[in-house]
C-alpha cells in the first residue's frame, strides 16, 4: 500500500474559499441596505399585510441582489430596488383581490390594513385610497426624493409622462387628506 | 386641476424634512396650490417613515447570506441542467435504440429467439403451452418492459 501525500499547492496561491456570484460585496450591501431599508418597509408596509412586510423587504432585497441591477449606481439601484416592491405589493393587491370578503367588511377595516402605531388612522387610510402605482410614485418623489428619470424606471413609465402622474397622485392623496385646491 | 409644478416645491420638501419654515415660503405655502398639497402629502408620507424608524429591522447579513446561498444554489443548478437533461432522456434514448435495433435487424432477432426456444428445455416447455408464432414477440416484449424497468430505475436513483 502507497502512502497518499499531500497535494502542494504553488506558493502564494489563494483560492477563493467562498466567491459569491452577487454582483454586491457585503459591506456596500450593508451600506445601501442601511441607508434604504427603513423607508423601503414603511413603503411595503401600506401595500402589505403587517405579518408579511419584513419577509416582503428580505424578499426583495435578495431579488435585487441575485440581478447584474445590483452593480448600477446607487440612485438606478434604488429605482429597481423599488421596482421589484411595487411587483411585490401589485402581487399581494391581486392576491388579495381573489379573496373572499366578508359581508359588510370595508377592505379599510381588515386587520391587515391596519395603521402602523404612530401613524394617523386618516393618513394610513388616505394613503390605501392610491393605486400602487401612485403610492409608489409619490413615495419615491417625496420620500426618497428620486429624479423624474428614477421615477420612471422604477415604474416602467415615460420619463415626460412622470410630471403628469405624479401631479394628478399628489392631488389625489391631498383630497383624501382633506386638503383641496 | 392643473399639472404645473411650482419652482419652491423642493424648497417645501425641505422644510417639511427639516421642520425649518422661513417666513417668506410659509407664506407661499399658504398661497400657492400646489405648495399646500406638496406640504401635506409630503407630511403625511413624513410621519409614516417617522412611525417605522422605531421597529427593528432583519439584519442586513442574514438578507446578504441568504442572498448568497440562493444564487449558489441557482448557479449551481444552471451548471447541473445539460446533465439532468441528459438523464432524463436516457429511457427514450434506450428505447429508440433498442425500436432501431429491432426494425433493422429485426429478422436476425426472431430466428435466434426461434432457435432458443427449439433448442432450450425452458423455450420448448413455453413453446408446448403458447402458440410457437406469439413467443419471440411475447419475449421481445418482456425484455424491452425489463429495460424500461431498469432504465426508470436508474433515472429515480440519479435523481435521489
Amino acid at each position: 500500500m502507497h502512502p497518499v501525500s499531500a497535494p502542494s499547492w504553488p506558493a502564494g496561491l489563494v483560492v477563493p474559499e467562498h466567491a459569491t456570484p452577487l454582483a454586491l460585496d457585503e459591506a456596500e450591501f450593508q451600506a445601501f441596505y442601511d441607508a434604504t431599508a427603513g423607508r423601503l418597509r414603511a413603503y411595503l408596509r401600506r401595500s402589505l399585510p403587517a405579518e408579511a412586510v419584513d419577509d416582503a423587504v428580505q424578499e426583495a432585497y435578495m431579488r435585487l441582489l441575485r440581478t447584474p441591477h445590483a452593480a448600477l449606481p446607487q440612485d438606478e439601484r434604488r429605482a429597481y430596488l423599488y421596482r421589484i416592491a411595487a411587483n411585490l405589493a401589485n402581487d399581494a393587491w391581486r392576491a388579495k383581490r381573489k379573496e373572499p370578503q366578508a359581508d359588510g367588511v370595508a377592505p379599510d377595516d381588515l386587520p391587515a390594513r391596519a395603521a402602523a402605531a404612530g401613524t394617523r388612522l386618516d393618513v394610513t387610510r388616505a394613503l390605501d385610497r392610491l393605486r400602487v402605482q401612485e403610492r409608489t410614485m409619490l413615495w419615491l418623489a417625496y420620500v426618497e426624493q428620486a429624479s423624474h428619470r428614477e421615477i420612471a424606471s422604477a415604474l416602467d413609465v415615460k420619463e415626460g409622462s412622470v410630471r403628469v402622474l405624479l401631479s394628478r397622485a399628489r392631488h389625489k392623496l391631498a383630497a383624501a387628506l382633506g386638503v383641496s385646491r | 386641476m392643473h399639472d404645473d409644478p411650482c419652482p419652491r416645491e423642493s424648497e417645501v420638501l425641505r422644510a417639511v424634512e427639516e421642520g425649518l419654515w422661513p417666513a417668506d415660503l410659509r407664506s407661499h405655502a399658504t398661497a400657492c396650490e400646489a405648495c399646500r398639497e406638496v406640504e401635506a402629502v409630503a407630511s403625511a408620507l413624513r410621519e409614516v417613515v417617522d412611525a417605522e424608524a422605531a421597529l427593528p429591522l432583519p439584519a442586513a447579513g442574514d438578507v446578504w447570506w441568504r442572498a448568497a446561498w440562493l444564487a449558489r444554489r441557482e448557479a449551481r443548478e444552471r451548471a447541473l441542467k445539460p446533465i439532468d437533461t441528459l438523464e432524463r432522456s436516457e429511457p427514450i434514448v434506450a428505447i429508440v435504440a433498442i425500436v432501431a435495433v429491432l426494425v433493422m435487424r429485426g429478422d436476425l432477432v426472431l430466428q435466434t429467439m426461434a432457435r432458443w426456444l427449439s433448442l432450450d428445455g425452458g423455450g420448448q416447455a413455453l413453446a408446448a403451452v403458447m402458440p410457437a408464432a406469439i413467443l419471440p414477440f411475447l419475449l421481445i416484449g418482456l425484455a424491452l418492459g425489463g429495460v424500461v424497468i431498469l432504465v426508470g430505475l436508474g433515472a429515480v436513483m440519479a435523481n435521489d
